[in-house]
Parts: structure tokens; sequence; C-alpha cells
């Protein structure tokens, strides 16, 4: 058998494999049997195996008879198990930020002054969430076992990803010091959380019904968010750069030193090509995040379109992107050592676990909030949808 | 049986080659005689299935070893909804004439 062959048979079934249960065996033998049979018709066997992948994406997996038999109550959990799962997932993911300020698990802690014990009790109570609500998750999923496999796996995923500090902290137990700061080896446990975290939020996306019939909403909320978005993280950025930087002086004040004391200066080169270096940082940091604000900015402002959100939802979805944002923004500061030690060491904490409440808040409130409790069961309106456009087409 | 939601070209063409065929035909036939990409065939004759226009079964041939060929055929009431449907497409749309003409591959 072929290379050629291999991997179309692969595809193939691997393509089978994704669609839903009722018809897996039966498209993966017609497909095979196409495979083998295709030259008989002049087609490539590439084109059937691209073919199954395209019809495995887009076949719509419906909700089984048995889930819309489950009670409101084991909606409700499930609901609840996801949001506290996606919620320990970001937290645990988070904590990257806080690899400078918290010197991780292997140093000895920085002096917040008297922020200190309002900081450990937050971070304290945050690390508790995550570990509580993972369990809880995992609970609530094996309690609910009549639910989607796509949920319950990706609940489990999500779990891995809130125990990334402790791989963080595993791998960098045996190699503190020998590394730089935010790149580590142990950054690729926060990497792997990513890709797993996106994978799981994939699988919960799929789990629910696409909601064609939703009319488009308004474009000035979306537009408005972007704007609150973009804007807010271009300001962090200059804030950071312009008042929070203890380089500021050395970056802003040789315009008023006059040329006769730069001369007397015997350290002027030096310190002037020092002075352009940080320019450049800076300049630099500012480009960056004003990229990066306007790129977040638009993208909340297209979500909603595109993904056909309802209000609430857009405003959920803005929250957590600023929440993400003030977190990322709060560990550059960290490792490009911004900030006043005495007034950046608790700043960026207290600005991080805002962030990191604001991503918990958003990911439970998103899945078991009051409007998502009201959506009992989104098989059921599926069905339902369905069988208002059957009747209308009639 | 139900309406279609969403008659394209496409669909046309898979129709006209199931007509044309007359009587149970091998997917990768109607592939090959509607002229359509598999990509687009599969989720059609899916479609079309689902909505009761067609039936399929596996092959009857049982000297072939391996797995088995699916047939599709319309359904009566399907083959008379196809040719409405094909007719109606027809007349809104003359340009896709040429496109929906079926070349039929016997299996």
């Amino acid at each position: 058998m072929s290379f050629a062959e291999s991997a179309a048979r692969v595809a193939v079934t691997v393509s089978a494999i994704s669609l839903p249960r009722t018809i897996r065996e039966r498209y993966r033998e017609q497909w095979l049997a196409d495979l083998r049979d295709a030259a008989e018709v002049g087609l490539n066997r590439g084109q059937i195996a691209f073919a199954a992948l395209a019809f495995a994406i887009t076949t719509s997996h419906p909700w089984p008879e048995r889930r819309a038999l489950a009670t409101a109550e084991v909606q409700w959990r499930s609901r609840l198990a996801q949001g506290l799962a996606l919620g320990a997932a970001l937290l645990g993911l988070s904590q990257y930020a806080s690899i400078i300020p918290d010197r991780d698990f292997s140093a000895n802690p920085p002096d917040y002054g008297s922020f200190g014990p309002f900081i450990s009790l937050a971070t304290g109570t945050l690390f508790a969430f995550a570990l509580v609500g993972t369990v809880f998750a995992l609970l609530l999923v094996i309690a609910t076992r009549g639910m989607d496999l796509r949920v319950r796996v990706a609940v489990a995923l999500l779990a891995l990803v809130a125990c990334a500090p402790l791989g963080q902290a595993a791998i960098d137990s045996t190699q503190y010091g020998e590394f730089g700061e935010y790149l580590r080896p142990s950054a690729l446990v926060y990497l792997f959380g990513a890709l797993v975290t996106t994978a799981a939020v994939g699988l919960l996306w799929r789990a629910y019904p696409r909601r064609a019939d939703r009319a488009r909403g308004s474009w000035v909320f979306p537009i408005f968010s972007g704007v609150i978005v973009a804007v807010s993280v271009g300001a962090g950025a200059a804030v950071a750069a312009m008042v929070w930087s203890h380089r500021r002086p050395l970056v802003w004040l040789p315009d008023s030193v006059d040329g006769a004391a730069r001369l007397s200066n015997p350290n002027y080169v030096e310190w002037l090509s020092l002075k352009n270096q940080f320019e450049a940082m800076m300049n630099a940091t500012l480009a960056w995040w004003a990229i990066a604000g306007v790129a977040l900015g638009i993208l909340i402002a297209i979500m909603p379109f595109a993904l056909r959100l309802s209000t609430k939802s857009t405003v959920l979805t803005t929250v957590g992107a600023l929440c993400i944002a003030v977190i990322a923004e709060a560990g550059l500061l960290a490792y490009l050592e911004l900030g006043e030690h005495t007034v950046a060491l608790w700043a960026i904490q207290l600005v991080v676990i805002a962030g990191r409440v604001g991503l918990v808040i958003v990911a439970v409130m998103g899945f078991a909030g009051p409007w998502a409790q009201r959506r009992s069961n989104p098989g059921a309106s599926s069905r339902a949808r369905r069988a208002s456009r059957r009747a209308a087409l009639q | 049986m139900e309406q279609l939601s969403r008659v394209t070209g496409a669909t046309i063409a898979v129709l006209a080659a199931l007509i044309e065929h007359g009587e149970p035909c091998w997917g990768l036939a109607v592939i090959k005689a509607s002229g359509r990409p598999a990509g687009s065939v599969y989720p059609i004759l899916e479609r079309l299935e689902k909505a009761g226009w067609i039936a399929s079964n596996w092959e009857e041939d049982t000297s072939r070893p391996g797995p088995r060929r699916r047939y599709y055929e319309l359904t009566d009431d399907g083959a008379t909804a196809a040719r409405a449907a094909i007719t109606s497409f027809r007349q809104r749309d003359a340009g896709t004439v040429s496109v929906v003409t079926p070349r039929v591959v016997m299996s």
C-alpha cells in the first residue's frame, strides 16, 4: 500500500470517527470502498479523502435523544461544571503572568508592604478556587453521565490545564536559575495549556447547536466594545511606559539637559547609547501594544457578528478580553521591569488579581449565569428550530 | 418527504444524475456523473437522504471482498420532486443547463 493510499485511509478513518455515532460506521465503510474503487471512475483517492474531511467538518452533530431527556437540573450541573473548569483553567494559565513578581514557588516572595496580606489572601483564594473548582467540575461531570461526550472531554482537558502551575513548579525545581524568567522551559507548560484550552473550548463550542436563527443585532454595541478594548490596552501601555517606568527619567530627561552639562559628563556617550536603547525598547513596547490593542479591539467588534452573539455574550466576551489584556500587560510590565519596585510590585499583582478574578467571573457566568439557566435544553431548542423551519417550508 | 431548504446547481446536478441513471447508482458514479467535486456531492447525498428524496443501500454483490459500496436511488416521491426541481431550476436560471447535464458512468 502506497503512502498516499495509507494517508487517504487514515484521513477517511479519522473523518468517520468524528462523525455522529449513528452514521459513523456507515460512512467509514462507504468511504473505504470508494477509496478502493476510485480508480474505476477515474477519481483521485485524495479527492475522496478531502471530501470525507470536509464532510466530517461540516456535518452537524445532532443532540442525541438521550440528552433531550436530561432534566434541567442535569443541564444546570453540566453548565456549572463547564464554567468552573474553564475558570480554573484560565486561572492556571494566568499564573504565567505572575512568574516574575511572584518569583514562583522556588524563590523568596517579594515584599509587598502593606498590600502583602491582601495579595496573599487573594492569590490563596484563587489558588483554592482553581483546586476546588477543578475537583468540583470533575465530580459534576461524573454526576452528569448522560451529557455530551465532547462536554465531558472538554471539562477533563480544562482540569488538566488548571494544573499548569504545578507543572511549571515541577520543571523549574530542577532548572531554576539556568534560564531567563518567562523564557524558561516551563513556558512550554503554559503553551501546551493554551493549546489544550483552545481545543476544549472548540469542543464546547461544537457541543452546542448553531444559532443560525438569531438575527444579527445592532453594530453599535460591538463596535463600542471593540473601541473600549483597544483604547484600554493602548492607555495601559502608555501609562506603563511613560508613568510607571523607573527608566522614564533616563528616557525623557535628556532634552532638558543643556549641552555644556552633557559635554562635561565623561560618561555621556555611554549614557546616550543607553538612552537610545531604552527609547527603542519603549517605542517597541508601545508599538506592540498599540497593534495588539487594535487587533483585539477589531476581534471583539467582529466576533458578535461572526458568531451571532447575544448582547450579554458580547458583554462577557468584552470583559474577558479586557481581563486577558490587563493580565498580559502586567506580565509585560514585570518582564520589562518597567515599574519602581515599591509601587509596581503590588500594583502589578493587583492588576493580575483583578484580571484573574474577572476571568473566573466571566467563565462561570458565561456558562452558568441566570440567562444560561433559562436556556435549559439546547438540544430541545435546536429540534424546535428545525421543526419550525420544516413547518415554514411546507 | 421534506422540502429542501436550499436547491443549488450542485443539488440539481446530483438529482439529474440520479434520474438519468434510473436504477440504484454507486456514490462515486453519482460524483462522476454530476461533474461536481466529491466534497460537494457527499453532503448533498446526505441531505437528500435525510429529506427522504433518495434512499441508499449497501451493494448486494457479495463477490467483491472488503468494504461495501453504497448505492443511491430516488424514492418515488423524490423522483417526482426532483423532476419538478430540475424544471423549476432550469426555468429560473437557464445559464445552469449545461452544468446540470449529467454524464452518467455505469457501475
